[in-house]
């Protein structure tokens, strides 16, 4: 009896809800002290109200736009054309709240639109094409580049710039308002991503692709809800970053792409967090860490140029690196 | 027709120009258990993959009862109340347990279209509580779980739609002896209560036992279907095969017989989580056999002697030259081989080549003059296994995943054999393979012993462990709890009073 018990309870193992509480509270450490310590070495610079405002608002679009890779990378798809729409969207969403006056709805319209329909016909071109994702990421990066560049073109030939927010909409890129963003965001993608039908079909996909399907996933479909959900979440960091930065120029020659790369950082800490706290919590937090590296190494005076890239590609690497450690544990 | 709960009628799949099934019928009875039975590549896959709606068919008919039965996808089979568990599918490891098991039908734990989680762990609770499974945390991400918990989550599934036809695909060879009670349990209760099962397993002796009727398919057609009490396991084989198949599989000596030259040694070995204190010894042309409960450790024992799995005490030393084994790139390079239980996961690139399966494991034997790998030596190598080993196969460029797990496993041993190792781990090495296979591998056993060759043989299968081993060493609550030496009187009963 003794030994049907203790093999019985080696098939019921998994993760003790005493490991994950000892998990969470070592994590905690991990991130609060080296805060501490940074704070002493840069004089209270760090932990000051207006410096940690400063940061999250900084956080604000790379969160989205993180929320934005939880429904779109995690079903195995690596679409590189994310910056690209980033800044497309925006100018739209720009045009509709200045040029259509609707202010922080039409920014808002304009670039969850964008958003969702380039995603969009990104999945359907991919579906059709069998192209893998990265290459046809970067082809699509380079077209609405382009698009953006020939609005910014039309533009300066009638002797202007692209849309510029000045005072209107203004509100969500700041504080408390894209706190209440931010927090409205979360509960969104926390429902969507871990209660609904659809965020486990995504994960599956993800995950296994020919199980899921074997097991009743409609890959089309899950994919579509993919690009719709990813680009609603991508819109909405597109509006928060034109609403903060009020203007935002088109660019090319792929410089879109670094654009992700905050986002790609966090993304990948938050997976590797992922072990104790749910994905979706795991951004805020991820996103909120590696604002503030570049925060603290400009506090520290690294120059912003090369230095500041070579953290953040360090970061991306290292961010990769702990997200592999996967599979283990309980579902949060 | 009143008796019959399931039948088929002239199925025929093609896969290009192989013909996988050809004008197959056959007939489920209400409340027996069905077996299926045929070599490797004979079509029974092809045949569950049709009736569960993983394939779909090219033409024939299938009828629930009375009523035709057309399943689009696996979930309408799961709406017809036809549970599967197929060998080879998996689960998705990034999901939690409850989740494989009601991923496409979790619409019914919707309140206001969110999910209830709550509501699905319990329902899975209740599943294993009516079927007496052993409770696997309904939390836990199924990338965490071993193979054998895996194929009980995968039955969890089958049997939560309260299945009126379960398929159970090759799923005793993954179970351990304590679970397969279980699983047994359950199949006399499906009989009870008048449901069927349809049961593909390449153990005759186990299918003899359980099986009803059984239904014989070679090279993709039906041969036969006959009433259990008309078949014995010679007359299966040969129907099996269309040939006699000799009829002792194991050695036919009774005592053991290996040289006193001892080849490797575990001194007091433990990975502090799965055993503790092993020590063992393995002589010149001996096998050493590993047996044991679930979660007894000796898979991991395996893992360990290959030096894939940090030893938190002991060690591992090779004799000659005395050395300790620390990686599985010293293991290899001081003259071992490892077939690992898991062979899709842990051992083979199935959508590789055969050639490159076979050159990944010998790569600095395959260097030209200056250097750099010969394209030539990489071809003359896989050709060399396909033609040694009798691989069925068109040629070595072709993906493994094109061939059936028995000629999979002739590829996994046979680049260890190719390159002539002193010593053999082969864990589970009969797993999911034919009896024919199974022959020739066992054959291949007995002439490496012969050789001098030493083998240490991981097996849930224990007549296969008693059959060839020349001591045998039984696992109980990670470490070892009794040796015995290979005689008449070791029976498989004896072993699992140690066991249990």
């Amino acid at each position: 009896m003794t030994n049907k018990k203790n093999s019985i309870s080696k098939i019921e193992k998994g993760q003790s809800s005493d490991s994950l509480l000892f998990g969470r509270i070592g994590l905690a450490i991990i991130l609060i002290v080296p805060y501490i310590v940074l704070n002493t070495i840069t004089d209270g610079k760090i932990l000051t109200v207006n410096n940690l405002s400063s940061v999250f608002t900084s956080s604000v679009t790379s969160m989205f736009m993180s929320w934005c890779f939880c429904f779109l990378f995690t079903t195995g798809i690596t679409d590189l054309s994310v910056g690209a729409i980033l800044i497309l969207a925006g100018n739209v969403g720009g045009v509709f709240a200045v040029n259509l006056n609707l202010g922080t709805f039409g920014l808002l319209l304009g670039s969850i639109l964008v958003s969702v329909l380039l995603l969009l016909l990104n999945t359907v071109v991919r579906s059709f094409t069998k192209i893998p994702s990265w290459i046809f990421g970067l082809g699509a990066a380079m077209v609405y580049e382009a698009i953006g560049m020939y609005y910014g073109s039309y533009m300066i030939s009638r002797g202007r710039q692209v849309v510029s927010l000045g005072n209107v909409a203004r509100q969500i890129g700041r504080t408390p308002w894209n706190l209440l963003i931010v927090l409205l965001g979360f509960i969104a993608a926390y429902l969507l991503f871990n209660k609904t039908s659809v965020g486990y079909n995504i994960r599956a996909l993800g995950s296994n692709r020919r199980v899921a399907e074997m097991m009743g996933v409609d890959v089309q479909k899950t994919m579509t809800y993919s690009a719709i959900l990813g680009g609603i979440f991508l819109g909405v960091a597109a509006a928060v970053n034109e609403s903060y930065s009020s203007r935002v120029m088109p660019t090319t020659g792929l410089t879109s792409v670094a654009l992700i790369f905050t986002a790609l950082a966090g993304f990948l800490l938050a997976s590797s967090l992922g072990k104790y706290i749910n994905l979706t919590l795991a951004i805020i937090i991820g996103i909120f860490v590696i604002t503030s590296l570049f925060n603290v190494l400009t506090i520290l005076g690294v120059p912003s140029g090369t230095w500041q890239q070579t953290v953040m590609g360090l970061a991306v690497v290292l961010s990769g690196i702990a997200s592999q450690r996967k599979y283990k544990g309980v579902v949060k | 027709m009143k008796n019959i709960l399931f039948r088929v009628k002239d199925m025929n799949k093609s896969f290009g120009i192989t013909r996988a099934n050809h004008n197959v019928s056959m007939e489920i009875r209400k409340g027996e258990v069905h077996g299926l039975i045929g070599e490797n590549g004979s079509g029974k896959s092809t045949l569950i993959s049709m009736i569960s709606g993983m394939a779909e068919k090219d033409s024939g008919e299938m009828f629930i009862g009375d009523t035709p039965y057309e399943p689009s996808s696996p979930v309408t089979a799961l709406e017809s109340r036809i549970g599967t568990v197929v060998q080879e599918l998996g689960l998705v490891d990034g999901l939690s347990v409850a989740a494989n098991i009601f991923l496409g039908r979790m619409d019914r734990f919707k309140k206001l279209n969110i999910i209830d989680n709550g509501a699905l762990y319990n329902e899975v609770e209740s599943i294993y509580k009516k079927w007496n499974l052993p409770r696997i945390n309904p939390r836990i991400l199924a990338g965490s779980l071993t193979v054998e918990q895996k194929k009980i989550v995968e039955l969890t599934r089958a049997l939560s739609i309260d299945p009126e036809l379960l398929i159970l695909d090759e799923i005793t060879a993954a179970l351990s002896y304590n679970t397969r009670k279980i699983l047994f349990d359950i199949m006399d209760k499906l009989k009870a209560s008048n449901k069927s099962i349809l049961i593909v397993t390449h153990d005759l002796e186990e299918l003899l036992h359980l099986s009803d009727e059984i239904t014989i398919l070679r090279d993709g057609k039906k041969v036969t279907t006959k009433r259990v009490e008309d078949l014995t396991e010679s007359s299966l084989k040969q129907l099996m095969v269309g040939r006699d198949i000799e009829g002792d599989y194991y050695r036919a000596d009774s005592t053991d017989d290996f040289s006193s030259e001892v080849v490797l040694k575990l001194n007091n070995i433990s990975d502090g989580e799965n055993f503790t204190d092993v020590t063992l010894e393995l002589h010149k042309g001996e096998i050493v056999g590993l047996c044991g409960l679930s979660d007894a450790g000796i898979h991991e024992v395996a893992e360990a002697v290959f030096g894939v799995r940090p030893l938190v005490a002991g060690d591992i030393t090779l004799t000659k030259g005395n050395r300790k084994i620390h990686t599985d790139s010293m293991a290899m390079a001081y003259g071992m081989g490892y077939v690992p239980k898991d062979r899709d996961r842990q051992a083979l690139m199935v959508s590789d080549s055969i050639e490159n399966n076979v050159a990944l494991s010998m790569l600095d034997e395959l260097k030209g003059p200056f250097g750099f790998i010969s394209p030539a030596k990489i071809t003359g190598v896989g050709k060399k296994v396909i033609k040694d080993y009798k691989v069925v196969a068109i040629d070595e460029k072709v993906a493994l995943a094109s061939l059936s797990g028995g000629n999979r496993q002739k590829v996994n041993l046979g680049r260890w054999l190719l390159q002539h190792k002193d010593i053999l781990i082969l864990d589970s090495p009969t797993r999911g393979v034919d009896v024919g296979v199974k022959a020739y591998i066992y054959d291949i056993m007995k002439q490496l012993k012969k050789k001098g060759v030493s083998i240490l043989l991981i097996s849930d299968e224990l007549p296969e462990v008693i059959g060839l081993s020349d001591t045998v060493y039984v696992f109980k609550n990670s470490k070892i709890e009794k040796k015995f030496r290979r005689s008449e009187g070791l029976t498989e009963e004896k072993i699992i009073e140690v066991m249990l």
